[in-house]
C-alpha cells in the first residue's frame, strides 16, 4: 500500500470519528438516511426539549381536519377497510373521528371531550363511553394514532440511548405516564429521528412489562398552518403491528389535511347526530 | 353320583359354618362389592340420564348438525379455551332442515348460532343522562322535568360526597377543577338556564360530571340466536320467568334469569342476594374467606345506592336509616355504608330492611323487561354492527336455575342474530377493494418491516405539503343510515330462508341406539343431498360439558375395578389361610378317595354359596340405598351438581341390569380367586395330611 493510499485512509478514518461526534445538525437539509452512524446521547433537558417540540410541532392553534384511510388485517378474517374524517381543536383538546366508508359504517363515529371518549353509532343513535384504549373501529389504531399524546406534559422520561432504526440515527427515549395523564398504556418508548426530531417508531407496554404494539412512522408531513404562522407536522403514515396477536396489522393513511376553522359546535354529541341523520 | 355330589354340598355347606370367620370376612367382602355395584351403577346412571336431559333439553337436542367446513370442533359451551370455536356457518338453512325432517325419528330441526355482543352502559349517571337526552330528542316534557330532577338531586348528592374529601381538595390538580365543574351543576343558574339549551347542559353534565362517578357496567353478553318458537317449543326445560314471549315474527330479546340477576342486577342487591344464597345453604360469611371478600367490599359500593336517590327518597330514607340503626346524627352517605356492615347475625334483617326501604327507590336493574337495548357485536365481516332489540322477558331452563350451563346463554331471534354475525357480501367486498385501490396502501408485513420503512429509499420525513379545503360530505352528505328498528317485524318464513350457524336436531325416541342410527341415517340423507354438513351426537357437540359423563363413568369402572381387584385379594388370600388350615381334612378326604377335582369343587362351592348369600345381602343393600335416595332425593351441593342431577336433586331408580350386573361381576371374581386356592387344596396329598398328624 503506498504511503498516499496510506494517508487518505487515516484521513478517511479521522474524518468519519469526527464526523460520528458531531451532534446532527437540528434541521437538517437532507433525510437523516445519510446520518449512519449512531446519534450523540441527549442530556435531559435536551430530551425534554426534543419531545416539547415534537408535542407542539403536531398541534394547531387553529382546527385541523383530515381524511384519513385505516386498513386492518387480521389473520383468519376478513380485511377491514374505512374512510375517516378526523377533526382536532387541539387548543381544548378535542378530537372526533367520522367514518365515511364503507357505507355500512358511515356516520359511526368516536368524539372525544376531555377524558371522556364516546363512540355513536347512529343505526342505535346511541352513544356509549368507550376508554382510551378503545380500537378505533376494532382496529389496532387508537385515538392516540390520530390525536396525538402529549409526551412532554403527560409523561416522565428517560433516555435509553443513541440507536440507529435502518439507515437512520435515532434516540431511543422511555417514557411513562404521569398520575392523572391520558394515556393507553403506562410505558412507551420511543425512536425519535436524530435529524429531523420526528417519531419513527414507538412501542406501548402495559404495567406488567409485556409489549403491547409496535407502530412505525415512516412518513412525515409539514403543511403551513396560517393560524400559527408556521408548519404543523403530521405522520401521513403509520404502520401498526399488533405484539398479542402477532399475525394483525393495521396501517394508517392520511390522504388530506385541511386547516380551514371547523364549526364552532362541531365537538358536540349534537353536530354528529345530526350529521349522521 | 348324586350322592358324592349332594355329600360335596353337605361338606361345602358345613365348612362355611365351622370356618366362621372367613366366611364373614370374605362375605362382608361380597355384600360391600356387590351393594356398591348396584347402588353407584344406579347412581352413575341417574347422573348420565341427568347430564343427558341437563344438555340435550338446554340448547344441544340429541344431535347437532354444522357445517362440514368447520375448523375447529362444536363446543356449545365454549372449548378448552373458554373461545367460541369456528365450525362454520350452513349457507342453506332451508335446505338442510327439509333433508333432515324427512329422516324417520326426527322430531324437530331447531336453527341455532352463539355469538357474543358487548352491551355498554357506563355508569349510573350515564344512564340517567342517556335516557334524558333520549326524553330531549323525544321532546317528552313529562320525561324530561322526572329525569331533570333526579339528575340535579344526583349531582348535588355528588358535590357534598365530593367536597368532603379534604385531602384530595387539599392535593389540587384536576380534582380542584372537578369540584368546581360540580360546585357548578349544583348550582340554580346552571338548571334555571337548562331549558334554555338543553342539549348544551348535557353535554357539561355528561363529560365534567358523569366522569365522577367512576363505576362502569359494560358486560360481555352471551347469546344463542334461535327460532324462538321452536326453541320453546322442543326444548322443554325452557320456561318464562318474567315478562312475555317474544311474538312471532318479531325481533326480541329473553334474558337468562339467572344472567339477569347474578350479572345485571343493581350490584349492591346482587351481592346481598349472593350472600343470602350462601347462607341458605347454611354456611356462614364470617367462616368464608370468599363471602367475607364479597362481604368487605360492598360497603365501598355505598354510591351505587346514594347516587340513585332523588331528593325526596333521599330525604326519606335518611330519615328512616336514622331510626333503624339508632344514629340520629350521621348523614345518608355514613348511614347507608353503616347499613351494609352485615355480618351473620344481622344480615337477615338488614337483607329484608334493603329490599323493604331501599329497593323501590333505585333501579334494581340497568335493563328492564320492555326496554330496548343496543346490542354491539364484531360480525365476520370484520366491522362491528349495532343492533336495537326490545328485551321481552327472562327465562329458565326448569330445574337448572344454579347451574351454569343453565345460565350459559341468553336468547334472541334469528333474524337478529344473523344482523349480529353479518359476513362479508360481494358487494362489500367490491366496495372495500375498491377503497383500498383509491387509498393506494401497499401492505407491508412484520417480518422486515424496519428494513423497508427505514431503508432510506421511500422514506419521507420532511415533505412540505400544501393544506387542500376538501368537503368530506360533498353534495349527498354520508348516505343514507339505516336504522336499527326494535318494532321491526320480520316474516316467519325468512327463520328457514338464510343462514344457520348449527341446528339442534331432537328424536322421538331419544334411546341411545336410537340417537346412533339416527346420527347415520342423517348423515347418509345429507350426503346424498350433497349437503356439506356434519352431524355429532350431544356429547360431542357439548364439549368439555358433554366428555364430563364419560369421565364420571370411566371414574365409577376405576372404583368398582379397584373394589373387585381388592375383593380378590382379599378373598383369595382369606381361602388360602383356609386352605392351609385346612390340610388335614382334605388330605384325609384325598386318603378315603377324593379326587383332586372333587377338592377343587368343594372350595368352588364354598365361595359360590358365600357369594350367592353375601352378594344377595348386598344386593338388597344396594336397593335399599337407591329406593331411600328416590324417595329422599339426592340434593345438589352446587352449580356443577345441579347440571350432574339435572335438577335441584337426584332420584336414583334401580332396574334388573343393575342387579344381574352387580351379582355377575361378584360371582365372577369371587370364583376367579377361589381358583388359587382350589387348585392348592387339590394338589393336597394324604401322606401331607398324615405327616402333619404326626
Amino acid at each position: 500500500m503506498s504511503t498516499a493510499m496510506k494517508t487518505c485512509l487515516a484521513l478517511l478514518f479521522v474524518g468519519s470519528t469526527a464526523f460520528a461526534q458531531t451532534p446532527p445538525p437540528a434541521v437538517p437539509a437532507a433525510p437523516s438516511a445519510v446520518a449512519a452512524a449512531p446519534a450523540a446521547p441527549l442530556s435531559a433537558e435536551k430530551m425534554k426539549e426534543i419531545l416539547a417540540r415534537i408535542d407542539d410541532r403536531q398541534r394547531n392553534t387553529g382546527d385541523y381536519k383530515a381524511k384519513a384511510f385505516i386498513e386492518q388485517r387480521e389473520k383468519n378474517k376478513q380485511d377491514v377497510f374505512y374512510e375517516a374524517v378526523f377533526y382536532r381543536r387541539d387548543i381544548s383538546e378535542q378530537f372526533l373521528i367520522l367514518f365515511l366508508a364503507p357505507r355500512t359504517e358511515a356516520g359511526k363515529g368516536y368524539l372525544r371531550i376531555d377524558k371522556n371518549l364516546w363512540m355513536y353509532d347512529p343505526s342505535t343513535g346511541k352513544w356509549e363511553r368507550r376508554t382510551e384504549r378503545e380500537r378505533i373501529g376494532g382496529t389496532n389504531s387508537r385515538s392516540q394514532d390520530f390525536d396525538p399524546l402529549n409526551y412532554a406534559r403527560d409523561f416522565t422520561h428517560v433516555y435509553v440511548g443513541a440507536e440507529r432504526l435502518g439507515a437512520f440515527a435515532v434516540h431511543h427515549l422511555k417514557l411513562r405516564v404521569k398520575d392523572g395523564a391520558k394515556a393507553p398504556d403506562p410505558v412507551i418508548e420511543l425512536w425519535v429521528d436524530a435529524a429531523t426530531d420526528n417519531v419513527l417508531k414507538q412501542q406501548d407496554y402495559a404495567l406488567s412489562g409485556r409489549l403491547l404494539r409496535t407502530a412505525y412512522y415512516p412518513k412525515w408531513e409539514k403543511v403551513f398552518s396560517e393560524s400559527k404562522k408556521t408548519e404543523i407536522y403530521y405522520a401521513k403514515e403509520i404502520r401498526i403491528f399488533d405484539e398479542v396477536e402477532k399475525q394483525n396489522r393495521t396501517t394508517v393513511l392520511i390522504d388530506k389535511v385541511d386547516l380551514r376553522p371547523l364549526e364552532p359546535n362541531i365537538f358536540t354529541k349534537a353536530w354528529l347526530e345530526f350529521k349522521s341523520r | 353320583m348324586n350322592d358324592k355330589w349332594t355329600l360335596l354340598w353337605q361338606i361345602a355347606l358345613r365348612n362355611l359354618r365351622a370356618h366362621r370367620r372367613k366366611s364373614l370376612i370374605v362375605g362382608f367382602i361380597l355384600f360391600l362389592a356387590t351393594g356398591i355395584i348396584v347402588f353407584f351403577g344406579a347412581l352413575v346412571d341417574a347422573v348420565d340420564a341427568g347430564m343427558t336431559r341437563s344438555v340435550t333439553q338446554s340448547a344441544a337436542g340429541h344431535l347437532q348438525i354444522h357445517s362440514a367446513d368447520a375448523k375447529d370442533k362444536l363446543a356449545l359451551y365454549g372449548d378448552e379455551f373458554a373461545s367460541m370455536p369456528d365450525i362454520g356457518l350452513m349457507l342453506d338453512f332451508a335446505a338442510v332442515a327439509k333433508v333432515v325432517r324427512a329422516v324417520p325419528n326426527v322430531k324437530a330441526i331447531v336453527p341455532m348460532g352463539i355469538d357474543f355482543a358487548m352491551s355498554s352502559q357506563g355508569n349510573e349517571m350515564d344512564r340517567w343522562l342517556a335516557s334524558l337526552r333520549q326524553a330531549v330528542r323525544d321532546g317528552d316534557e313529562p320525561k324530561i322535568v322526572e329525569r331533570r330532577d333526579h339528575v340535579r338531586a344526583v349531582v348535588k348528592r355528588m358535590y357534598d360526597e365530593l367536597s368532603g374529601a379534604k385531602e384530595m381538595v387539599s392535593a389540587g390538580g384536576d380534582f380542584v377543577k372537578q369540584l368546581a365543574d360540580a360546585k357548578r351543576a349544583t348550582e340554580p343558574e346552571f338548571w334555571n338556564t337548562f331549558d334554555a339549551d338543553r342539549l348544551a347542559a348535557l353535554e357539561f353534565l355528561e363529560n365534567k360530571i358523569s366522569p365522577l362517578e367512576t363505576h362502569l357496567s359494560d358486560a360481555w353478553v352471551q347469546f344463542l340466536g334461535t327460532d324462538l318458537d321452536a326453541f320453546e317449543a322442543n326444548f322443554d326445560r325452557f320456561k318464562l320467568v318474567e315478562g312475555t314471549r317474544v311474538p312471532k315474527g318479531k325481533r326480541g330479546f329473553l334474558f337468562n334469569h339467572g344472567f339477569y340477576e347474578e350479572y345485571l342486577k343493581h350490584r349492591v342487591a346482587r351481592v346481598l342476594d349472593a350472600l343470602k344464597r350462601h347462607r341458605d345453604e347454611g354456611h356462614s360469611i364470617d367462616d368464608d374467606a370468599e363471602a367475607r371478600g364479597k362481604r368487605d367490599r360492598l360497603v365501598g359500593q355505598y354510591r351505587r345506592v346514594l347516587y340513585q336517590l332523588d331528593l325526596a327518597a333521599g330525604v326519606k330514607l335518611e330519615a328512616e336509616l336514622r331510626t333503624y340503626l339508632a344514629q340520629n346524627e350521621a348523614d345518608l352517605p355514613t348511614l347507608l355504608q353503616e347499613l351494609l356492615k352485615v355480618n351473620d347475625s344481622n344480615f337477615d334483617e338488614r337483607y329484608a330492611w334493603f329490599y323493604e326501604h331501599i329497593a323501590p327507590h333505585i333501579e334494581l336493574y340497568p335493563v328492564k323487561i320492555g326496554d330496548v337495548i343496543p346490542l354491539q357485536a364484531y360480525t365476520r365481516s370484520g366491522y362491528s354492527k349495532s343492533v336495537n332489540v326490545k328485551v321481552y322477558g327472562t327465562y329458565t331452563f326448569e330445574g337448572l336455575e344454579k347451574s351454569d350451563i343453565g345460565k350459559a346463554f341468553n336468547l334472541v331471534d334469528l333474524i337478529t342474530f344473523r344482523e349480529l354475525y353479518a359476513l362479508m357480501t360481494p358487494e362489500r367486498m367490491a366496495e372495500v377493494q375498491a377503497l383500498r385501490e383509491k387509498s393506494g396502501i401497499k401492505d407491508v408485513k412484520r417480518e422486515g418491516a424496519e428494513a423497508e420503512l427505514f431503508g432510506g429509499g421511500d422514506t419521507e420525513l420532511e415533505k412540505t405539503v400544501v393544506a387542500r379545503g376538501f368537503d368530506e360530505f360533498g353534495e349527498g352528505g354520508i348516505g343514507k343510515i339505516s336504522r336499527s328498528d326494535a318494532e321491526e317485524g320480520f316474516d316467519p318464513a325468512e327463520l328457514e330462508r338464510g343462514v344457520a350457524i348449527n341446528a339442534a336436531v331432537l328424536l322421538h325416541d331419544a334411546s341411545t341406539e336410537a340417537q346412533a342410527t339416527a346420527l347415520l341415517a342423517i348423515e347418509a340423507a345429507t350426503k346424498a343431498a350433497d349437503l356439506n354438513v356434519k352431524v355429532v351426537g350431544w356429547q360431542e357437540a357439548a364439549g368439555m360439558v358433554g366428555q364430563l359423563a364419560v369421565v364420571a363413568r370411566l371414574i365409577l369402572y376405576v372404583i368398582v375395578f379397584l373394589l373387585l381387584l381388592v375383593a380378590v385379594v382379599v378373598i383369595n388370600n382369606s381361602m388360602v389361610i383356609a386352605t392351609m388350615e385346612r390340610v388335614k381334612e382334605i388330605g384325609t378326604m384325598r386318603a378315603i378317595g377324593a379326587s383332586r377335582r372333587y377338592i377343587a369343587s368343594l372350595f368352588v362351592i364354598e365361595t359360590f354359596v358365600l357369594g350367592l348369600v353375601a352378594g344377595g345381602l348386598g344386593v338388597v343393600g344396594g336397593v335399599t340405598g337407591i329406593v331411600f335416595w328416590q324417595a329422599v332425593g339426592l340434593p345438589a351441593q352446587n352449580a356443577f351438581m345441579t347440571f350432574l342431577f339435572s335438577g335441584p336433586r337426584l332420584h336414583p331408580d334401580v332396574s334388573l341390569t343393575h342387579i344381574l350386573v352387580a351379582l355377575t361381576l361378584t360371582m365372577f371374581f369371587a370364583l376367579l380367586s377361589t381358583l388359587y386356592p382350589a387348585w392348592l387344596a387339590s394338589r393336597i396329598r394324604p401322606v401331607t395330611a398324615m405327616a402333619e398328624d404326626g
